[in-house]
């Protein structure tokens, strides 16, 4: 596994054996939130291979700033677990816009936010219009591909969806994790839930197990 | 191409309202005030219940998606070694 880009070298890391009960709290504090992280790196990157890759990346870059004279400071490690979390999340996305170029980003980013948040809510309004009109009672029953769809929306709107709506962060965390403002985020949280909406609508409704056509059969 | 139906421009008011605010209301970002009187509306309308609960519905399906790991032990076992592997974390931990 490579783990290149490499920012410093690590000789200038290497603990030594003073270094034993911080490496014993990054295993114990910082690894188990390995998931977490591969989450929000799948959401920036899109795929799997990249989203490995820019997990081992924050990983290194924290085990690295949990090192300077004043750890609990600089790094991750003996902050409380929400706040570590957060720190690792930011980590990862700092990373991510320092190698955007190291990580596949599939999707366009074209479509602007703007923040029209009425039109975004008005759009879900028709989508559960919709629903009506095509007589399902559960729309999201059987949305088995919904994570699929979720990976193929653009990352600006993907990127919020998974850490509000999929890991529960708060708005404000969120917000300071991606280094924007709560509003900005909310306007790209809610044009995710509307995109996410009208595909899992769409694939449903293409789906001849759930058509009209397909339950009469 | 899925082709959306139309919210009918002649709602009430009130629906209008629910329509307008459902994700602030059900992600509890309405003020106290604001959040009781939609909530009285939609406890006796019916297709705003029914709106709320199609959004509620929609995000406890992504919110379902936590409860699955993102990522393997194996991942993580992965990562650990290829740190180990460029001296970034020592062999022991």
């Amino acid at each position: 596994m490579s783990l290149s880009p490499t920012p410093t070298s690590p000789s200038a890391a290497i603990p030594g054996p003073t270094d034993r009960d911080h490496d014993a709290r990054f295993g114990r504090e910082v690894l188990p939130l390995a998931g977490e992280i591969h989450r929000f790196a799948l959401a920036l990157c899109g795929s799997d291979v990249a989203a490995q890759r820019l997990v081992a990346a924050t990983l290194r870059r924290a085990y690295r700033l949990s090192l300077g004279p004043c750890p609990d400071q600089a790094g991750v490690v003996g902050t409380p677990m929400n706040e570590q979390a957060r720190r690792l999340l930011t980590l990862c996305r700092e990373l991510f816009g320092e190698s955007a170029d190291s990580y596949s980003e599939p999707g366009s980013d074209s479509e602007s936010a703007g923040l029209d948040l009425a039109a975004d809510i008005l759009g879900t309004g028709r989508v559960f219009a919709t629903t009506l009109r095509e007589g399902l009672d559960q729309p999201w029953a059987g949305a088995r591909n919904v994570e699929s769809l979720l990976v193929g929306l653009p990352a600006r709107y993907r990127v919020p969806l998974v850490l509000v709506d999929v890991a529960g962060l708060h708005d404000a965390t969120a917000a300071q994790v991606l280094g924007i403002e709560e509003m900005e985020l909310r306007a790209r949280l809610f044009r995710g839930r509307r995109l996410l909406q009208e595909r899992v609508l769409e694939a449903r409704l293409t789906d001849p197990r759930f058509t009209r056509q397909g339950r009469h059969e | 191409m899925l082709e959306l139906a139309e919210v009918p421009a002649t709602l009430p008011p009130e629906c209008q309202e629910v329509v307008r605010h459902v994700w602030d209301y059900v992600d509890g970002r309405l003020d106290a005030e604001h959040a009781e009187r939609l909530r009285a509306h939609i406890a006796q309308c019916e297709p705003c219940f029914k709106y709320e609960q199609f959004q509620r519905s929609f995000l406890d399906l992504l919110g379902a998606m936590r409860e699955r790991p993102s990522a393997s032990r194996e991942l993580q076992d992965q990562v650990v070694a290829a740190l180990i592997a460029e001296g970034w974390i020592p062999q022991e931990l």
